[in-house]
């Protein structure tokens, strides 16, 4: 019980979304690396990043 | 030095020139030079220049509207610049953008001129365009999506025009292109008042939520993000199947969450929601740039439609993060910021109008 109570403090749901959208979002740019479409992986890094702060724009 | 520098890094508004750059690479990319990264570094310098020199009119015009709406939250609210300070800063960043504009060509200075223009009319006295409602909400998503695109596509294409054997600068299809993005930006720009509204309220400034209320500003930010979808979708190079139900799901989405807002959940639930719509209005620019980007780059139907659903995927996700537990982060200056105080008042977090009375 103490163990998946520690679980549920260290690892909240949203840490596990970031983590697959993380992951995928890695493949996401490195994909587009690899494709020859530098600008687009960092703009799908920068942007994924900038969706955490919560801008309304 | 160092606190100098990360004061300038703050007035550029981070987001926002992630936002314009967004557009600018666009832009490029719908010129079919996805990766002239040489030439999206000197869009970039004249992006931030307009941008500085806007931000140095809109916070010299509305510091007393700021202190209301957002107590700690502007450097000219909190003093950790002056006016005169903000006043230079603003005026050498627009010679700055002006001048290396003209270096890309006469096109690019014009469009970096007008855009300067219809910023400084939009905060400045006497115009204040950012006092008359729909006025303000149609011209600011001229500046955040038309100059940046129009930079990036006139970047790549500064020679090209009739008798150059290569078409018009700029063809129908960009502008067709350039007026779906204006139309879905106007729908989420339209929703950035809920925040300041119980200062622009106060102030007189008349924007469209304070004239029309909350349902008409969630009913008309509906029909632009439609409208705004429908024409990217028709007008985009060889759009395939997954990028149209991608833009597609995204716009239901985004008007599912505008029903939501409409039937006022509650200041906290307010921005949040907000926050998710401007996520889902982020990912579509970005999976439009994606597609562009790799339908010029010859990849496959198959492997460009895997990009596109991943995108979609993060997307959702992060939208649906965002309703759930808010930003993971708050942007905000923080207590020993230049001219910020180090036991700094708690944020305000609500929307909600007091003395002006409550939104409809």
């Amino acid at each position: 019980m103490l163990n998946g109570m520690r679980r549920d403090i260290t690892r909240p749901p949203r840490a596990r979304l970031q983590s697959v959208l993380g992951l995928i979002g890695i493949a996401l740019a490195v994909g587009t690396v690899v494709g020859g479409l530098a600008l687009v992986a960092l703009a799908v890094v920068v942007v994924v990043g900038l969706n955490q702060l919560g801008n309304n724009k | 030095m160092i606190a100098r520098m990360r004061l300038i890094v703050l007035l550029t508004r981070p987001p926002v020139v992630v936002l314009l750059a967004l557009f600018a690479a666009t832009g490029l990319a719908e010129a079919g030079h996805p990766t002239a990264d040489a030439a999206m570094g000197r869009v970039l310098v004249v992006v931030i220049g307009f941008l500085l020199f806007s931000v140095a009119c809109n916070d010299l015009a509305d510091e007393a509207v700021d202190r209301v709406n957002l107590p700690g939250k502007r450097p000219l609210v909190t003093g950790a610049v002056t006016r005169h300070e903000f006043t230079v800063i603003g005026l050498t960043a627009g010679a700055v953008a002006l001048a290396t504009s003209v270096t890309m060509g006469w096109r690019p200075a014009v469009v970096t001129a007008a855009g300067m223009t219809l910023s400084a009319g939009y905060s400045l006295p006497p115009v204040r365009l950012a006092r008359r409602g729909a006025v303000a909400s149609l011209l600011l998503p001229a500046c955040y999506v038309a100059v940046p695109f129009l930079l990036g596509l006139l970047a790549v294409r500064p020679h090209a025009g009739p008798g150059t054997g290569s078409g018009p600068v700029i063809r129908p299809a960009d502008l067709a292109l350039l007026a779906g993005l204006y139309l879905g930006f106007i729908g989420r720009i339209l929703l950035k008042d809920f925040r300041d509204v119980r200062g622009d309220a106060l102030f007189g400034k008349r924007t469209f939520l304070v004239r029309y209320g909350r349902r008409w500003t969630c009913a008309v930010s509906a029909c632009c993000w439609l409208a705004g979808t429908a024409v990217i979708v028709a007008v985009v190079r060889q759009p395939t199947p997954m990028l149209a139900a991608a833009l597609a799901a995204c716009a239901i989405a985004a008007v599912g969450l505008l029903w939501v807002l409409a039937r006022d959940p509650g200041a906290h639930r307010d921005e949040l929601v907000i926050s998710a719509i401007a996520i889902i209005g982020r990912g579509m620019v970005l999976m439009l740039l994606a597609h562009l980007a790799m339908t010029d780059n010859h990849w496959s139907p198959g492997l460009s439609s895997l990009m596109v659903a991943g995108l979609a995927v993060v997307i959702a996700g992060q939208a649906a993060g965002m309703l759930r537990h808010g930003p993971a982060v708050a942007f905000a200056l923080r207590p020993g910021w230049p001219g910020r105080p180090a036991t700094a008042p708690a944020e305000r977090r609500t929307a909600q109008p007091q003395s002006a009375g409550p939104v409809r």
